[in-house]
């Protein structure tokens, strides 16, 4: 009975083996392939090269109400929409983004980021990201009139 | 006249801001969210600490660097509110202390800056230490100073601290300004600016796409501006053909117009063919199963001389139960120039044709949404109008005969979750590159050999270089590319 068991664990091991090795012959063949018609291609593939993306614009409790232009474009700056919205509004902007593009290009006016793409879903909020050039510096203009204050000499 | 400029200037700034006071209680936490209302600081951020002004809550306030000064120079720090415009009436509000009693010198000021930067009058000077003395008592406790509103315009107001000897930094909290918000986080704080508005579509002719077209404001572009994308086809279905993608080589560029509310009012689709390696007399047409024939007020620019399909009234296809837009009826009524070759611009040794661009415009009879513009481009096989090849993800039109469907090599799954217009090995009768113009293959040569990455593509299900149309090293045989 021992060796009964023990040949057919051998006998399922061999065809085990033998199912790996054709896989491999497959995946070698699909990816050296010679032609199309040589390609194993999975059933549930959908040849898509775009899907439709949702940009989620997340309403902020800034004190400006007007609207202005949202820019949405790719990694490489090529303009793909231009929508105008209000800070204070939730918005969904829907668009077909090639499946290889992983972020996108936001810009509001002198806030622009980068957003990762994941599934299909983005999202983008009006707080700008920390960024020098945003403290002010009016070194050029008249200075207040810190001479009327004179240091002490120690 | 100059009164009434005024008048509508003041409305204009008005409309884009808000009334009653500008406010900053720093709760939030973070200079990011005062920098989005357009406050700004030097040498000042935002924190929570014991020695805030509202101890109570530990709230979170503004705080100075420690003003300790330098070789006989003073430490400075600025804090900025938004613009705001101020018609001189009303009163700035704020607390403010020093955080510790250390320090030889400490003052706080404000000042206005006007509209274009320049510093303006002072409008309050504390002094908390002068020689190691407090003449205006304790200057760790809370003070709350009030300064009456006596000025019209636009400024904005800036709190100045100077320091010299010692560690303290100057606290600031609770600020509230009688006035109109007039600062544009979308033009870098700058003041609001009158907004004309031609159209008066809500918005302004600067950022407007169409200034003077009431009904649209903003564009679309598919795949993205001034850029064509491709969708290249094998013409033979239900037969399996060579897969070298060139039968029907078209480029497509597609601008949606879009209302001030996002909604789309209108798309002009300009459609190329750029190569025909296959003999049959294709047409072209545009399905878009997400809409009905209703929903479309007109269509121009479709080349359909051959007369054997049927339109609507509005220029879409009678007759389907989606909206069908035909764009060519056969692909030979476009081209200009021949070329020399037995195919149009497949031969690498041939002398090129030339065929034109169709424009197709279609004007929707009420706004879309933009997740509707599904676009189903389709060939109708050497005019047969029961024979169409769409890409795998997409189905038939009405007109299509479904009995054709699952003969030949053709094994579509129609009432199924699986792709239509594949093969029994879910191999395609037609393909989208969606980022830029195709580069297809030359004549019968299988795409695998031309573009070297479409193998490991499309067997890892996509996983594996999902971009392998692009030129990138490794990834072609340009000597099999046309």
């Amino acid at each position: 009975m021992k060796k009964l068991m023990f040949l057919g664990a051998m006998l399922v091991l061999a065809l085990s083996s033998c199912q790996k090795d054709k896989d491999q012959v497959k995946s070698k063949n699909s990816v050296n392939a010679v032609s199309t018609a040589d390609l194993v291609v999975p059933k549930d593939f959908d040849w898509k090269t775009t899907r439709l993306t949702t940009l989620r614009i997340e309403a902020s409790d800034a004190m400006f109400t007007g609207k202005r232009p949202i820019v949405i474009k790719t990694e490489n700056d090529r303009l793909i929409l231009s929508r105008h919205v209000g800070m204070n509004e939730d918005v969904d902007i829907q668009f077909e983004l090639p499946i290889a593009y992983k972020q996108i290009k936001v810009e509001y006016g002198a806030i622009t980021k980068l957003v990762d793409v994941n599934n299909g879903m983005a999202s983008f909020d009006f707080v700008p990201v920390a960024n020098e050039e945003r403290i002010m510096d009016d070194s050029e203009n008249p200075q207040p009139e810190v001479e009327l204050i004179k240091v002490d000499e120690e | 006249m100059k009164n009434l400029i005024l008048s509508l200037t003041t409305v204009l700034v008005a409309s884009l801001s808000v009334n009653g006071a500008v406010t900053e209680n720093f709760n939030h936490g973070s200079e990011c969210y005062s920098w989005m209302n357009c406050w700004a600081f030097c040498n000042v951020d935002v924190r929570s600490r014991s020695y805030g002004c509202n101890p109570a809550n530990e709230s979170p306030m503004a705080q100075t660097s420690q003003l300790q000064g330098w070789w006989g120079c003073y430490s400075t720090a600025k804090l900025y509110s938004p613009y705001v415009s101020f018609d001189g009436t009303g009163n700035i509000t704020f607390k403010h202390k020093l955080s510790s009693t250390s320090g030889k010198y400490r003052y706080l000021q404000a000042y206005l800056i006007d509209d274009q930067g320049n510093l303006g009058q002072k409008i309050f000077h504390h002094t908390y230490i002068y020689r190691y003395n407090k003449p205006n008592g304790n200057p760790t406790d809370v003070i709350t100073d009030t300064i009456p509103v006596t000025w019209t315009g636009v400024y904005r107001v800036k709190w100045y601290w100077i320091g010299y000897g010692g560690y303290s930094r100057g606290v600031i909290d609770d600020i509230s300004i009688d006035g109109i918000y007039a600062s544009d986080p979308w033009d870098w704080c700058r003041p609001t600016n009158p907004c004309p508005d031609a159209d008066n579509d809500g918005c302004c002719d600067a950022d407007d796409a169409y200034p003077n077209d009431p009904s649209k404001c903003d564009n679309y572009y598919e795949p993205s501006k001034d850029t064509y994308n491709t969708i290249a086809y094998e013409d033979q279905w239900p037969y399996s053909g060579d897969y070298d993608f060139n039968d029907k080589v078209v480029d497509r560029y597609s601008t949606y117009g879009l209302d001030n509310n996002g909604k789309v009012i209108d798309v002009t689709h300009k459609i190329f063919l750029r190569a025909g390696g296959a003999g049959y007399h294709n047409g072209f047409a545009i399905n878009m199963p997400d809409l009905v024939s209703s929903d479309i007020a007109s269509v121009t620019g479709a080349v359909n001389p051959e007369d054997y399909t049927v339109l609507n009234a509005n220029g879409t296809e009678a007759g389907q139960s989606s909206a069908v837009v035909i764009v060519w009826e056969d692909w030979v009524d476009i081209i200009t120039a021949w070329g020399n070759g037995s195919y149009f611009n497949t031969e690498p040794t041939a002398t090129p044709g030339t065929a034109d661009t169709v424009t197709i415009h279609i004007t929707f009879s009420s706004p879309q949404e933009l997740s509707d513009m599904t676009f189903d481009p389709f060939l109708i096989k050497n005019g047969l109008r029961n024979t169409e090849v769409h890409l795998p993800w997409f189905g038939p039109t009405d007109k299509a005969d479904l009995s054709m469907f699952n003969t030949g090599q053709d094994d579509s799954d129609l009432n199924g979750p699986g792709n239509n217009y594949v093969n029994s090995a879910n191999k395609p009768w037609a393909i989208y590159t969606p980022v830029q113009t195709f580069d297809y293959p030359i004549e019968k040569t299988d795409i695998v050999l031309a573009h070297l990455k479409f193998a490991q593509w499309a067997s890892t299900n996509g996983a594996s270089f999902p971009d392998w149309y692009l030129d990138l090293p490794g990834y072609r045989d340009n000597t099999k590319l046309y």
